[in-house]
């Protein structure tokens, strides 16, 4: 603990913060992407970038036995590399884990290891990404998972209810008993890939009509994982033809009960098609403006830490959003907007009702309006400071 | 792959023209999925249809079509008998809904409904269970080892019945060496009758299972001529005073437990004497935590305080009971008319043995008491000169001109009574005196007192003493009719279902006594030796010896067997009769589950050459059978039953529509029709036809033969003599609920469809009352007709019975009323008692291997110690423990229990035994004895047959346990 | 706040503790699926250890301030029990009849154990338990996703399946654990309170088929009805736990009856009760001591005088009148709603605020008798 504290005092007092991850280079092959998986040989001779994942942080789940598991998390490291051709584009990611769990079908606390590829609907302004929990209002993000779970059943949407009565509830015994269990299996899923649609965490939304495409695969082995996922350039959702698309990557431990938002999380990283001058590779990845050591003494003076957990040292508070990762998965630019425009995102995934005196927004005129004072009467060096302080705040790696 | 799940899924989009060309160009036939955005769940949240419609959808299909719903019951002697709505879906049965149909008696008395319980309501679960027997089947293996080999209906039939007419026809066997029985898994009036009917037109021998289950109210016999009274369970709402006295109603009454709760909030104080802390005791205002068996020695201790403190009514004890009857002191027999007049006339003196005296105080003179069993005045009205005299001795002179001391009834009992002071009796019944006194009084003094005595009572060697005295308890109170009285269990009467188990006297069954037959098939004699030593035998039996006490016994059974003097006595029956037969056919009965002892099986299997079974289910008597038969299950039959008495209803079972069949499972009435046809085709084969006029005694079988020729015919009515007489066709289980209904008096009128109209049940009329009216809006308690219309009991003495002058009674010290102690070892290595009470998980072995009720139990049977005791033993919860003495040993799981005696063990009963571990049921350390007082017969009322055979005990066993190294 | 707010009332006087409710939602919900381990409706003996295993000390619900607290999911082995099973089909072989998972823990696992020293102060009393569709619900607020919901037209607390991912929050979050993961279709389910019963006028399973009749049902807005005198006008029937803060909407009637205790020597000491006041205090709050008073009171008078609405009301002479389902609105939200709501199964328990009409019985005997009305 001792270590630990001191590490981050460390790191909080550095006066630039560290360099980001680098973008990742997109190689275009010749080959077919609709079936890959880790073996695949569009992989050989691959390129990989390294993307850190920090433990999500931004809001305390109700779970006391994962909360503890994950007190301590420190952040991942991960190998990228992405390939693709006319109509597809295909990730790779490597992730440790010393553990490989499969969320088993007669368990009531077993949880899946898992992973998440997140794509942004617009991001022609990379100033305004969505917000990295599955976007935001008007800000539409599109996710893929992949999640290992044993097998499971979608509950009877279609009034089917005859093959989910129970085996021994039916007039059936020996081979014709035998028949109905073995139709029925032929029912569950064994591979539990979903795709998403979110403007706001709470906001996700299954695609179950098939309008978005996708495949991938997860493969254990010497203490990693290995997913792949393989999608349209472009779908309903989104159209990656580009010179650079924004992408972020989670992945779930569920050794330590990871789901939902108990995972580890990228920042919007930037996958290059076409090497050049990027705008939204250098919002990505450019060199952090301002003074980290001066924006503390600023977040400090004007109040930040009244409402937010900043450090991990801070008290903990119900009211915003903790902000003891949020250099790791925010970007400038979402950091900087928080600031001078609170309302423009309004961090979703919180319900209203587990706090009702903490309210981080309003609802006025049908919009959400964040408690948050505006701060864009601040100096705009302050604010540099400050958002570079903020981009110092995240765990250190594994 | 992102599967396309479900395409009736809600659209949250409304698309547009131009969405729709763009999701067309991409080759996507579905429309975009949009972000649900939900602000608060507690307000119009906007997707809910979806998972409504799921649940909607699974309602609607276990509800099915309600035209397409059956109604049924579960017969299998909880005797509770409610009516239930069984749902389908195409065919299959998915669940049951109570029909909660019953009409309000009484607007101001609670209804019936919803009329069912924990059981009743999983029998949908269990009647797929994968125990079902599905075909039939021949044992090709030792007998319990489990092969089989599947056959036809005709092949098993073929076996069978070849084995019936080999039985029947050998000049060294005959009917008597057959059994066909009907155990308590099938209680109907409908298709029980197929297995009585086929056992009575053989000939065949048959046991009283209330006897052998120890459930016969022999103590109530005694008092009242009629062991089944008491009320329908409506009127434990009307109550001042309810007493469950060794009862536990929210535990074995399910149905009705209602009544007494509601009757709590009406005023009616709850009063619950049981030895351990139980779901009825826990709402009670008194609990009386008795020890164990003793109950019968608190009840004296009652009666003694209400004969000190004058609690009793003597005007009614003069009227209604036999406590002015003149009893010689020296000789303890009481005054006949033979003793003061002489007859030649033989029938006569017959008829004067039967009639007594009082003393009538207005001349000092004998009095001749009208409506005892030999008097032709059929009335207790008294002239008004006469005044029965309750108190005082005289000296008479008998017609020998021998001077006679007599005192009353009353001061035998008063003498009797002496003995069981509250202070005298603390010790051995555990109860404080002060307790007593308050018992007595909340018994004696309120306006309407009714008392329920458990079917555990029963269960005890002195049980038939607890119901006598409890009985007496009432009768000197003055309880009956609409003051209360005993509750054992009221039966309505229904007559005419003899014309579908019977043959209009033609045949009549073989009946044996029930728990003396099951001593005898079960080595009985044996297990007592090895068990009970000479002080047992003393202490329980007047200070009998155990050598004496044997020999007495084996002279009684040895007077009893095969038929023994009842087939030559003139007087009616003298002794319990017993056979022992060495081919059965047994429908629905565990036997070696219920059984004492751990000879039982071995000595029924020993003596049975072979051993057909028909029951739904495997118990444990289909594992060791030689032929097994699918029998269906409550839902797929037609059926009718009417409880005995817990209230006026009887209910339909009807199939569902369109019903798959289980197997080839079949109904007893089609299967033993199929039998009687099979055993017809065999009797009349060329070798066999010369042999097949079976002979017999012709009170079994009047033309002196049973003819096995035309047997199919004569089962089904369609010989010439019974088509002659237009007696109804039977042959299947429909046919026989349409009989049943057509002949039944208290069934009319009603029919099948309006029983199926109303929600499957009908009301009894009228004419099913026995004792009291059944008024149309007010609940039923016996005796009112005694009572208001000085009608005789059926007693010796036409009254209440406190005497018992039988010579065995003598010897016993019980002429009348008395308390003694149980049979059970009190030696301190086995220090604690091994209570079964009835289960709340099942209906003795009856749904114990239910899946849904195991897991709301503990999945394997689990015994409720002491937590105290238990904890002392260094036994934790869970644990698993070896329970013995020295017949043997079971084990079980620890349930560490405030709610235990320290000097007991609790576990409910029913288990098979091949739910325990090693296959050894509780029952191998449970000893089996006979009471003599139960064995005496040929007494006045007390004549072996339905109301007077006997009990087979279950609480006698001294055990002591320790954690098992299993 | 939904527009109206179904609830139960539970008489724990008259529970016998028989499960037949436990079983008949088992048969209408739980028997397949996954969801065989759940128990939408048990019946735990109190005081004990519960199903699941010691589920007040697990978490959740909200603290004075209103927040949500954190809790515990429970472990299927170690808390709920697994739902072991049997060699049926070995039986016919000869073969013992075996569990198939030795049993540790089950949702009666204390069945009538209770706690004192026999046969002083022992006692015991049955605690029947469904989820409470509370007005505040933990599971609700504990979802990060908000999909779960209360039902605008009764208040039913239902999980949106389509939306629910399966992240268990719901669990911890509810102070009762009446909320349950189905690892089958990895997603939460509980007790939906038979609204597609109520919809079609049978009352849900547990409270239609208790045979203790101990449940009434109906909407607490409804005057008439009794769910609203004995929460409201008596105040005879109180929320469980209300100290978890999420507005329960099951009320018990608190257990008053018990038989007295004994001394050391056996005698009864007059006047006491075995239930001690401290452990009503713990389930039900300071106004239990009201409760009971109302009740002894009642009761006094009943004996005394024969008259009492409230006894009237808790003996409940018609079955039938126990429940008000009020299908007249459950049509009028269906249409306006533009759903198909198919014409009620049962006319006996559709009475209620906009259900004028008695339920009209077609009795017995022949003609049609008005049922009710006795009061």
């Amino acid at each position: 603990m001792k270590k630990l504290t001191s590490t981050l005092v460390a790191l909080a007092t550095l006066a630039t913060a560290v360099a980001a991850d680098s973008a990742i280079d997109a190689r275009k092959v010749t080959a077919s992407l609709d079936k890959v998986s880790n073996t695949s040989s569009v992989w050989n001779g691959a390129k990989f970038s390294t993307v850190t994942l920090y433990p999500q942080t931004t809001i305390e789940f109700n779970d006391k036995k994962a909360n503890a598991l994950n007190a301590e998390n420190k952040a991942v490291k991960a190998q990228v590399t992405a390939v693709y051709n006319g109509s597809k584009i295909a990730f790779l990611i490597k992730w440790p884990d010393g553990t490989k769990n499969v969320q088993q079908g007669n368990k009531t606390d077993s949880y899946a290891d898992g992973f998440a590829v997140q794509f942004a609907s617009n991001y022609a302004n990379p100033a305004e990404l969505p917000y990295i929990g599955m976007g935001s209002e008007g800000r539409q993000a599109l996710i893929h998972l992949q999640k290992q779970v044993v097998k499971f059943y979608e509950p009877n949407g279609n009034g089917d209810v005859a093959t989910q009565v129970n085996p021994n509830q039916t007039e059936l015994f020996g081979k014709d008993l035998k028949a109905f269990n073995a139709k029925v299996d032929t029912l569950a899923s064994l591979d539990y890939e979903k795709s998403y649609v979110g403007e706001g965490f709470r906001s996700m939304t299954e695609i179950k009509d098939g309008s978005s495409n996708s495949q991938s695969t997860m493969t254990y082995g010497k203490n990693a994982w290995a997913g792949t996922l393989s999608r349209s350039l472009k779908d309903t959702y989104v159209d990656l033809n580009a010179a650079a698309i924004p992408v972020a990557f989670a992945v779930w431990d569920g050794e330590k009960m990871g789901r939902n938002g108990l995972k580890y999380l990228t920042a919007w990283t930037a996958v290059v098609f076409q090497k050049g001058d990027n705008a939204l590779v250098s919002a990505l990845h450019g060199k952090i403006e301002g003074d980290a050591t001066k924006g503390k003494e600023s977040a400090i003076a004007n109040g930040c830490t009244g409402c937010h957990q900043m450090e991990k040292t801070d008290a903990a508070s119900l009211m915003g959003p903790s902000l003891t990762n949020i250099g790791g998965y925010a970007t400038v630019d979402y950091l900087r907007e928080s600031l001078v425009k609170p309302s423009a995102v309004v961090v979703p995934g919180y319900n209203r009702n587990a706090h009702s005196n903490y309210a981080w927004y309003n609802i006025e005129n049908g919009k959400r309006v964040s408690t948050m004072p505006d701060h864009s009467w601040m100096e705009k060096a302050d604010i540099d400071n400050i958002v570079a302080y903020l981009k110092t705040l995240k765990a250190e790696v594994k | 792959m992102t599967k396309v799940m479900n395409n009736k899924r809600r659209n949250f989009l409304k698309v547009s023209g131009m969405t729709a060309a763009l999701v067309a160009s991409q080759g996507s036939l579905f429309a975009k999925t949009t972000a649900l955005s939900v602000e608060n769940g507690k307000n119009d949240y906007p997707n809910t249809n979806y998972t409504e419609n799921m649940y909607r959808n699974e309602f609607s299909f276990t509800y099915g079509k309600k035209e397409e719903h059956g109604f049924a019951y579960h017969c299998v002697n909880c005797q509770g008998n409610c009516a239930w709505e069984v749902w389908s879906h195409n065919g299959v049965i998915t669940r049951e809904n109570q029909s909660a149909r019953y009409p309000v008696i009484n607007a101001k008395i609670p209804d019936f409904n919803p009329r069912g319980c924990n059981k009743g309501v999983q029998h949908s679960q269990v009647m797929y269970q994968k125990d079902r027997i599905l075909y039939p089947m021949i044992r090709t293996g030792e007998r319990g080892e489990g092969k089989w080999k599947r056959a036809s209906w005709d092949e098993a039939a073929e076996k069978i019945c070849q084995n019936i007419f080999d039985t029947l026809t050998d000049p060294k066997r005959g009917p008597d060496k057959l059994m066909v029985h009907a155990g308590t898994g099938l209680l109907t009036e409908g298709r029980r009758g197929s297995v009585l009917r086929f056992s009575t037109q053989l000939g065949a021998n048959r046991i009283y299972p209330s006897s052998y289950l120890g459930d016969m109210f022999s103590g109530a016999a005694i008092a009242y001529g009629e062991g089944n009274l008491g009320c329908t369970w409506d009127f434990m709402y009307t109550v001042d005073t309810a007493v469950m006295w060794g009862g536990n109603p929210s535990v074995s009454r399910i149905p009705d437990a209602h009544f007494v709760w509601e009757g709590k909030y009406n005023g009616a104080k709850i009063i619950v004497i049981t030895p351990e802390f139980n779901a009825t005791a826990k709402s009670a205002d008194l609990w009386i935590p008795i020890k164990a068996g003793s109950d019968n020695i608190l009840a004296m201790s009652v009666i003694n305080v209400i004969l000190n403190e004058k609690m009793y009514k003597p005007e009614f004890a003069k009227l209604y009971t036999d406590l002015p009857f003149l009893v010689d002191v020296k000789t303890q027999k009481m005054i006949r008319r033979n003793d003061l007049e002489h007859t030649e006339d033989k029938e006569l003196h017959h008829k004067w043995d039967e009639q007594f005296y009082c003393m009538n105080e207005s001349d000092g003179k004998p009095y001749l008491m009208p409506g005892t069993e030999g008097h032709d005045e059929r009335t207790l009205r008294l002239p008004k000169e006469v005044k029965p005299t309750l108190e005082g001795s005289w000296t008479i002179t008998d017609i020998h001109g021998h001077k006679r001391e007599v005192t009353t009834v009353f001061e035998m009992l008063k003498k009797s009574a002496a003995k069981f002071a509250p202070e005298a009796t603390k010790d051995i019944t555990g109860v404080h005196p002060d307790t007593v006194k308050q018992l007595a009084k909340d018994i004696a003094l309120p306006k309407v007192v009714e008392i329920t005595t458990g079917f555990s009572l029963n269960k005890y060697f002195n049980g038939m003493m607890t119901i006598w005295n409890v009985a007496s308890i009432c009768g000197l109170t003055g309880r009956m009719g609409p003051y209360g009285g005993l509750n054992t269990e009221n039966e309505f009467q229904l007559s005419g279902l003899g014309a579908l188990s019977g043959f209009s006297g033609k045949y009549a069954p073989r009946f044996g006594s029930g728990f003396v037959g099951e001593f005898m098939n079960g080595n009985g004699m044996k297990t007592f030796n090895e068990y009970f030593n000479d002080e047992d035998v003393k202490r329980a039996q007047n200070g009998m010896s155990k050598k004496e006490y044997m020999a007495v016994l084996k002279e009684m059974l040895d007077a009893g067997k095969n038929g023994g003097d009842n087939l030559t006595s003139k007087t009616g029956n003298v002794v319990k009769p017993w056979w022992l037969p060495t081919t059965a056919l047994i429908v629905a009965d565990s036997t070696f589950r219920r059984n004492k002892g751990n000879e039982y099986r071995k000595a029924f299997l020993g003596r049975m050459d072979f051993f057909a079974y028909v029951d739904y289910r495997m118990s444990e008597a289909a594992q060791y059978a030689d032929v097994l038969l699918p029998a269906k299950s409550h839902y797929e039959v037609y059926d009718l039953r009417t409880s005995p008495g817990y209230h006026r209803f009887t209910n339909l079972a009807q199939p569902v529509a369109n019903i798959k069949n289980v197997g080839e499972a079949m109904d007893e009435w089609s299967m033993f029709t199929l039998l009687a046809k099979k055993l017809e085709e065999i009797a009349n084969r060329p070798k066999n036809v010369a042999k097949a006029k079976v002979k017999d005694d012709v009170r079994y079988a009047r033309p002196g033969f049973h003819d096995l020729t035309i047997f199919h015919k004569e089962f089904t009515n369609t010989d010439e003599e019974s088509e002659g007489e237009g007696e109804v066709y039977l042959g299947t289980d429909k046919m026989a609920v349409q009989a049943a209904l057509e002949k039944c008096d208290q069934y009319q009128p009603w029919t099948m469809e309006k029983m199926y109209k109303v929600g499957g049940f009908l009301m009894i009329n009228e004419k099913a009352a026995q004792t009291s009216p059944l008024y149309s809006d007010k609940p039923y308690n016996s005796n009112e007709d005694h009572l208001y219309k000085f009608k005789p009991l059926h007693t010796m003495s036409g009254r209440q019975t406190f005497y018992v002058d039988h010579e065995m009674y003598i010897r016993m010290g019980a002429a009348t009323n008395t308390g003694m102690e149980g049979i059970r070892p009190q030696r301190k290595e086995y220090p604690y008692v091994l209570m079964t009470p009835h289960a709340r998980w099942s209906i003795h072995s009856n749904y114990k291997t239910s899946r849904t009720l195991l897991r709301l139990q503990r999945g394997v049977p689990a015994m409720q110690l002491n937590r105290v005791v238990a904890a002392a033993k260094g036994i934790k919860d869970g644990d698993t423990i070896r329970i013995f003495n020295n017949l043997g040993e079971f084990f079980a799981m620890a349930k560490l229990s405030s709610s235990a005696p320290a000097d007991g063990l609790v576990m409910e009963h029913g288990w098979e035994p091949y739910m325990y571990k090693f296959n050894k049921g509780h029952n191998e350390v449970v000893p089996t004895s006979l009471n003599l007082l139960e064995m005496a017969d040929g007494w006045g009322h007390l004549k072996f047959g339905g109301l007077w055979d006997g009990n087979q005990y279950a609480y006698d066993g001294a055990v002591n346990y320790e954690k098992a190294k299993v | 706040m939904s527009k109206r707010q179904l609830a139960m009332v539970m008489d724990l006087n008259k529970c016998i503790g028989c499960q037949t409710c436990t079983v008949a939602c088992k048969t209408q919900w739980t028997n397949r699926n996954g969801r065989e381990y759940m128990y939408w409706n048990n019946v735990e003996t109190y005081p004990g250890t519960g199903y699941p295993k010691n589920w007040m000390e697990l978490g959740g619900g909200f603290d004075a301030a209103g927040d949500l607290q954190p809790g515990v999911i429970p472990n299927l082995e170690a808390d709920y029990g697994v739902p072991w099973d049997y060699n049926y089909d070995a039986l016919q072989g000869g073969a013992s009849f075996e569990p198939n998972v030795e049993p540790t823990w089950g949702p009666n696992w204390d069945e009538d154990e209770g706690a004192g020293v026999f046969p002083q102060d022992n006692y015991f009393f049955y605690l029947p338990r469904i989820c409470n569709h509370c007005t505040n619900p933990g599971c609700l607020s504990a979802c990060p996703r908000d999909a779960i919901f209360k039902r605008e037209q009764d208040g039913v607390v239902l999980v949106d399946l389509d939306r629910c991912q399966g992240y268990r929050y719901c669990i911890a979050g509810c102070p009762y654990k009446k909320i349950y993961f189905n690892p089958k279709i990895s997603k939460s389910e509980k007790c939906i309170l038979c609204f597609p019963r109520i919809e079609q006028g049978l009352p849900p399973a547990c409270a239609q088929q208790c045979v203790g009749r101990i449940r009434f049902v109906g909407f607490l807005d409804d005057e008439e009805g009794q769910v609203h005198k004995l929460v409201n006008k008596y105040k005879v029937a109180i929320g469980l736990r209300t100290d978890y803060g999420t507005q329960p909407n099951v009320y018990y009637v608190p257990p008053t009856e018990s038989p007295a205790k004994f001394d050391a020597n056996g005698k009864i000491i007059e006047g006491s009760t075995r239930l001690p006041i401290e452990e009503l205090e713990k389930l039900f709050g300071p106004e239990v001591h009201g409760a009971i008073a109302t009740l002894k009171a009642e009761m006094k008078k009943r004996k005394e005088t024969g008259e009492s609405e409230l006894m009237d009301i808790l003996i409940a002479y018609q079955h039938s009148d126990m429940f008000r389902l009020d299908n007249n609105y459950y049509q009028q939200v269906a249409k306006e709603s533009g759903q198909h709501l198919l014409a009620p199964v049962d006319n006996r328990y559709v009475a209620g605020k906009h259900t004028k009409a008695g339920h009209a019985m077609k009795f017995f005997h022949g003609g049609d008798v008005k049922a009710g009305g006795h009061h």
